[in-house]
C-alpha cells in the first residue's frame, strides 16, 4: 500500500518544468556579448554592465549610430550611442527584491570603438546603473537580462555583496572573462549563457563575497560513498526533462536504493530490527519498525536538507557524525534495557516459557514501562514497542547521504515536492528491507516452534532460547556502543 | 486492537515532526536559490536555432575528453560536431575549434584515423577548399570503404569540383552503404542539379520519412520548401516552411523561406520585417544580399547599401579566417556595381572549381563587363547538367539578348519566368521588361 502510494504520488510532480536548456554559442563576428556585474549593498543594488558587440553587428548598427552620415563615429555620436544603449539596457534588465521590482537609474554610460578585425571596429558599451533596495534584512534578489536576447553571444553575470552577506548565489563572484576582455578559449569549453541570477542575502559581513559553492560540492564527501546507481538516480532526478517515465523511474530507483541501503552491512540496523521483530514480536511489530524508520529517516533528511539549504555555514558532515553517535547510543540504550529485563527474568522464569506466544522473556518496555503506564498484563502481548520504536528511530536517524543529496538537488532545481517524494520513497525502501527481514524472522521462528522435533532438541532449543535474550541484549549493547564509537572517530 | 492505539501514540509525534519538516522545506524553498522555473524567461523567448541534439553531442564528448584526453575517436567526433555547429550557427570561429580538435585526434592517432579524416574532409568542404575535401575523402575511403560519411565528403567535394559523374557515384555509394537523412538529401540535391525535380522531391520525402529529430525534420522541410519555391510553387513552399517551423520554431533558414514567400506574394512589409529579424540574428551573406535586394526593389536604396556594406565586411572577415567564397563575392560585385571585381573573383573561382555554379558566375561577370560572346560559352556550361535554375536561365537570356539573338533570348527569359516567376525581386522584373522589349514571351 505504502509503496503503491509512493508510486502514485510521483505521477503528480512530473509536469514540473525542466531544467535550464543549455544553449551555448562561442564568440564570433556575429556576437553581441553581455556581462552584468551586480554589487549588492544594504541600501541599493549597483549594476556594472558591459556589452561587447562584434564587428558585424557593430557595422549593422552604424547607420543608426553615425547620425550625421559622415562615415565615422564622432565622440559625440559615441556618447549618444552609449546613452541610447544604456537606456535600452536599463529597460531590459530587471531585478526584484523579495518579488518586488526595483527601479533602475543609469548613472553613467559610455561607448568606445576598439579596433576589431582590420579595418573593422567593435563596440564596447559600459553602463552603470543603480537601484535603491532594502537589503538590510534577509532578502532574495532575482535578476534577469533580456537585452538583445536574440543575438548570439557570451552572457555572464556575477554578484557580490558589500556590507552584507551573500548566503547563496547561482552565479560566480568574479568574472572569468575579465568583463568581456579575455574569453577563455580551449577546445573543451563552451561559452557562458547566464541570463538570470538568484542571490540570497542576509545581514552580516564576511560571508561569501564570491559565489557560494554549489550544494553538490559542499557534499563532496559523498563521492566516495555513492555507487554508479546513485549517479544514475541523481541524473534521473535532476535531469532537464522530468517526464512521467523519468519520474516513475526515479521513484522506483529511490525505493531500490533505500532497500539496498538498509541491507548494507555496517549499519547494524538490519540485525537490530530483525532481531527485535523476530525474537519477540509479531509481523505487526516488524511493520512498526519499518514505519518508524521511514518516518524518522524522511523527517531527518528533510530537516537536515533544510538546514543545509538555508544556512550556508551549516556543515552536514558534523551533524551526520553527531546523529551517528546518537543513533549508536540509542541502540546501546535499547540493548541496556533489554539486558536489564533479560537478567531479571532469567532468574524468575522457567525455560518452557519460549514455547508460549506470550513468553516470559520480557520486552524492553518492561524496563521502561513507566513511561507509558501499561505494563505486561499477561493477556496482552508484551509491549516491546518502546524498544521497537527506539530501534526504528536509531535505524532512520542517520540520513542517507544519497537521499540528502537528491533532496538538495531537487530543491536546487525548484522541484522541492519531487525531492520530498523521492526521499519518502527512499525511506520506504529502507523500511521495506527492514520489515521484510523482520517478517521473515518471525515466520522462521514460528515454523521452528511448530515443527515436531525430538524432545531432546526441543529441550536444547528451549535452553538456547532462554539464553538468547541475554546474548542478544549484550550484542545490541555492544553493537550500539560500536556504532557510537565509530561515528565518534569519524569513520562512519 | 489496543495495539493500534499504542502505535498511534508513538507515531503521532513522528508524524507531526515529519509534517512540520515537509511544510518547512516547501515554504522555505520558495525563497531558496534556484527555486522556480530555472529557465530564464529571456531564454525561452528566444527560439533555438535547433541544435539541442548537437549540443548534447558536444557536451558529452567534451565531458568524456576531460576524463580521457587521449581518446582519438572522441576528439574526431567533437571536431565533426564543431564543423556542424559552424554550419548551423554560421559562425566561422567554430572552424578553428574544429580544426584544433581534429588535429588533436590525428596527433593522438596519426595513422588509419578514419574518423579524423572524415572530419577534416567535412571541415575542408565547409571552408570551400573542395580539393582538400576530396583528398581527405579519398584517403578515408581507401581505409574504410563502408562508411557512409566518407561518401558524403566525396559527394560534396566532387559536386563543387565539377565532377558531376563522380559526385553522382559517391551519392549512390552513400545510399548503398547507409540510406539515411544525409544520403537522401544529398541524392535529392544531385537529382535537382540534373533537372530531375520530381525525383529530387521524392528523395527528400524519403529523407523526411527517416527523420527522427526535429532538427532533421526542419532540415528536410526547408529543402522541400526550397524545391517548391524554386519551381514557383508558392503555396507548396509556404506549407513546407510552416510545417518545418512547427518542428523547430525560430529555425532561421525556415524563417528566410517564410520571408521569401511573403516577398513573392506581395506582402512586402512582412518580408522586410522577416529579413530584418533574420539578418539581425544571423547576418549571413546570402540573407544580407536577399535583404538588400528586397530593400532595393522597393526603392529603399540607402538601407539596401547598408546591407551591401555589411556584406562586404563579411567577405573580408571570411577571407581573414581562411575561408574563401569567391563565388558569392563575384555575384554581389556583378549585381552591385563592381564589374571588374566580379570578373576577377569569378575567374579565380572558375580556376579552382569548374562547376555549374562558377560557370554561371563567370558567364554573368563576363556579361556585365560587356564580353557577351565569351559569356555565352560559360552560360552553356552552366546549363550542361539540365538544372532547372531560373537565375541561370535569366543570365543566359540576358546574354543572348545582348548578343542580339532575340528569339533565343525570349526563349531563355520565358523559361526563367516559367521555372519561377519570383526568382528574384530585382531580376524577375528586369526579365519581364526585357522580354516585353523583345516582343513578349514565346
Amino acid at each position: 500500500m505504502l509503496l503503491a502510494g509512493c508510486a502514485a504520488m510521483l505521477v503528480l510532480p512530473v509536469t514540473l518544468s525542466g531544467g535550464p536548456v543549455a544553449d551555448a554559442h562561442p564568440l564570433g563576428d556575429f556576437t553581441v556579448n553581455h556581462y552584468d556585474g551586480l554589487s549588492l549593498f544594504p541600501d541599493r543594488i549597483e549594476l556594472h554592465a558591459v556589452v561587447d558587440t562584434a564587428e558585424i553587428p557593430t557595422l549593422q548598427d552604424k547607420a543608426a549610430t553615425d547620425t550625421d552620415g559622415d562615415g565615422t563615429i564622432s565622440a559625440r555620436e559615441a556618447d549618444q550611442h552609449g546613452r541610447v544603449e544604456c537606456a535600452a539596457l536599463a529597460a531590459a534588465v530587471t531585478a526584484t527584491v523579495n518579488g518586488s521590482p526595483v527601479r533602475w537609474r543609469v548613472t553613467q554610460s559610455a561607448a568606445t570603438y576598439p579596433p576589431g578585425q582590420p579595418p573593422l571596429l567593435i563596440t564596447r558599451v559600459t553602463c552603470s546603473l543603480v537601484a535603491p533596495a532594502n537589503l538590510h534584512t534577509t532578502a532574495l534578489v532575482e535578476f534577469t537580462d533580456s537585452f538583445r536576447a536574440d543575438r548570439i553571444g557570451w552572457r555572464e553575470i556575477t554578484a557580490i555583496g558589500e556590507g552584507l552577506r551573500v548566503v547563496s548565489s547561482t552565479v560566480a563572484g568574479a568574472s572569468i572573462s575579465d568583463e568581456l576582455r579575455r574569453y577563455p578559449d580551449d577546445l573543451l569549453s563552451n561559452p557562458r549563457d547566464e541570463r538570470s541570477a538568484t542571490v540570497h542575502v542576509a545581514p552580516g559581513i564576511g560571508g561569501i563575497t564570491g559565489a557560494s559553492a554549489p550544494l553538490a560540492t559542499r557534499l563532496s564527501w559523498l563521492d566516495h560513498a555513492l555507487a554508479s546507481a546513485t549517479r544514475t538516480f541523481n541524473e534521473l532526478a535532476g535531469g532537464t526533462q522530468l517526464t512521467p517515465l523519468v519520474g516513475t523511474a526515479a521513484a522506483l530507483l529511490a525505493l531500490l536504493l533505500g532497500a539496498s541501503h538498509a541491507a548494507l552491512p555496517g549499519h547494524g540496523k538490519t540485525v537490530m530490527a530483525a532481531y527485535l521483530a523476530g525474537r519477540r514480536g509479531t509481523r505487526r511489530d516488524a511493520v512498526l519498525v519499518g514505519v518508524t524508520v521511514t518516518l524518522t529517516h524522511t523527517a531527518g533528511v528533510l530537516i537536515l536538507g533544510l538546514l543545509v539549504a538555508v544556512l550556508s555555514s551549516f556543515a552536514p558532515e558534523a551533524v551526520l557524525r553527531w546523529l551517528g553517535i546518537l543513533s549508536g547510543l540509542l541502540v546501546a540504550m535499547v540493548g541496556a534495557g533489554l539486558l536489564r529485563s533479560a537478567l531479571r527474568h532469567r532468574w524468575a522464569t522457567p525455560t518452557h516459557a519460549t514455547m508460549d506466544r506470550t513468553p516470559a522473556l520480557v520486552g524492553a518496555s518492561h524496563g521502561h514501562g513507566h513511561a507509558y503506564g501499561h505494563g505486561w498484563d499477561g493477556e496482552e502481548r508484551p509491549p516491546g514497542r518502546v524498544g521497537l520504536v527506539g530501534m526504528g528511530i536509531a535505524g532512520g536517524l542517520v540520513p542517507s547521504p544519497t537521499a540528502l543529496f537528491v533532496l538538495l538537488g531537487a530543491i536546487g532545481l525548484g522541484r522541492s515536492w519531487f525531492g520530498i517524494a523521492l526521499v519518502l520513497c527512499y525511506g520506504l525502501g529502507m523500511a521495506a528491507t527492514l520489515t521484510l527481514a523482520g517478517v521473515l524472522m518471525v515466520t522462521l521462528r514460528d515454523r521452528m516452534a511448530r515443527s515436531v522435533v525430538s524432545e531432546r532438541w526441543r529441550d536444547r532449543g528451549a535452553r538456547v532460547s532462554a539464553a538468547l535474550p541475554t546474548m542478544t541484549a549484550v550484542l545490541v549493547l555492544v553493537v550500539g556502543l560500536g556504532l557510537a564509537l565509530r561515528s565518534l572517530l569519524g569513520s562512519g | 486492537m489496543t495495539g493500534h492505539s499504542g502505535w498511534f501514540r508513538h507515531l503521532v509525534p513522528l508524524a507531526v515532526l515529519l509534517a512540520g519538516a515537509v511544510l518547512a522545506v516547501v515554504t522555505l524553498s520558495g525563497v531558496l536559490p534556484g527555486h522556480g522555473d530555472p529557465t530564464p524567461a529571456a531564454a525561452s523567448a528566444v527560439p533555438q536555432v535547433g541544435r539541442q541534439d548537437l549540443n548534447a553531442v558536444i557536451y558529452a564528448t567534451q565531458d568524456k575528453l576531460r576524463r580521457l584526453p587521449g581518446d582519438a575517436a572522441t576528439w574526431a567526433r567533437l571536431g565533426a560536431a564543431y564543423v556542424e555547429q559552424a554550419r548551423i550557427t554560421a559562425d566561422p570561429s567554430f572552424y578553428a575549434k574544429a580544426q584544433g580538435a581534429l588535429e588533436k585526434s590525428l596527433q593522438v592517432m596519426p595513422v588509419d584515423n578514419v574518423s579524423a579524416m572524415i572530419g577534416m574532409g567535412q571541415l575542408a568542404n565547409a571552408r570551400h577548399d573542395f580539393a582538400a575535401g576530396q583528398r581527405w575523402g579519398e584517403q578515408a575511403k581507401a581505409l574504410s570503404p563502408w562508411t557512409a560519411e566518407v561518401y558524403g565528403v566525396l559527394a560534396d567535394a566532387l559536386t563543387q569540383l565539377g565532377d558531376a559523374d563522380g559526385a553522382t557515384a559517391a551519392v549512390q555509394s552513400m545510399l548503398d552503404v547507409h540510406p539515411g537523412v544525409a544520403s537522401f538529401t544529398r541524392a535529392s540535391y544531385d537529382l535537382e542539379l540534373h533537372g530531375r525535380v520530381e525525383d529530387a522531391r521524392l528523395a527528400l520525402e524519403r529523407a523526411l520519412g527517416v527523420s527522427a529529430s526535429p532538427d532533421n525534420v526542419a532540415f528536410c522541410r526547408y529543402y522541400l520548401g526550397e524545391l517548391a519555391f524554386n519551381a514557383g510553387q508558392l503555396d507548396e513552399a509556404s506549407s513546407q516552411y510552416e510545417q518545418g517551423l512547427l518542428a523547430v520554431p525560430g529555425n532561421i533558414p525556415l524563417l528566410q523561406g517564410r520571408a521569401k514567400v511573403a516577398a513573392a506574394t506581395g506582402k512586402t512589409a512582412d518580408a522586410l520585417a522577416g529579413y530584418a529579424q533574420i539578418t539581425s540574428r544571423m547576418p549571413l551573406p546570402q540573407y544580407l544580399l536577399e535583404y538588400g535586394e528586397l530593400l532595393e526593389s522597393v526603392g529603399r536604396d540607402s538601407q539596401a547599401h547598408g546591407q551591401y556594406d555589411v556584406l562586404a565586411a563579411q567577405q573580408q572577415l571570411y577571407a581573414a579566417q581562411g575561408s574563401v567564397d569567391d563565388l558569392a563575392a563575384s555575384q554581389v560585385a556583378a549585381d552591385h556595381g563592381n564589374p571588374a571585381e566580379a570578373l576577377r573573383r569569378a575567374q579565380q573561382e572558375w580556376t579552382r572549381h569548374q562547376n555549374v555554379f562558377s560557370a554561371d558566375a563567370l558567364a554573368w561577370a563576363l556579361h556585365v563587363n560587356g564580353r557577351d560572346s565569351d559569356a555565352l560559352a560559360y552560360a552553356d556550361k552552366a546549363a550542361a547538367l539540365g538544372w532547372r535554375n531560373a537565375t541561370f536561365a535569366y543570365h543566359r537570356g540576358m546574354i543572348l539578348a545582348s548578343l542580339g539573338r532575340a528569339a533565343d533570348a525570349r526563349a531563355a527569359l520565358s523559361q526563367a519566368l516559367v521555372i519561377n516567376p519570383h526568382f528574384s525581386p530585382l531580376a524577375a522584373p528586369r526579365a519581364r521588361q526585357t522580354l516585353a522589349e523583345l516582343g513578349g514571351p514565346r
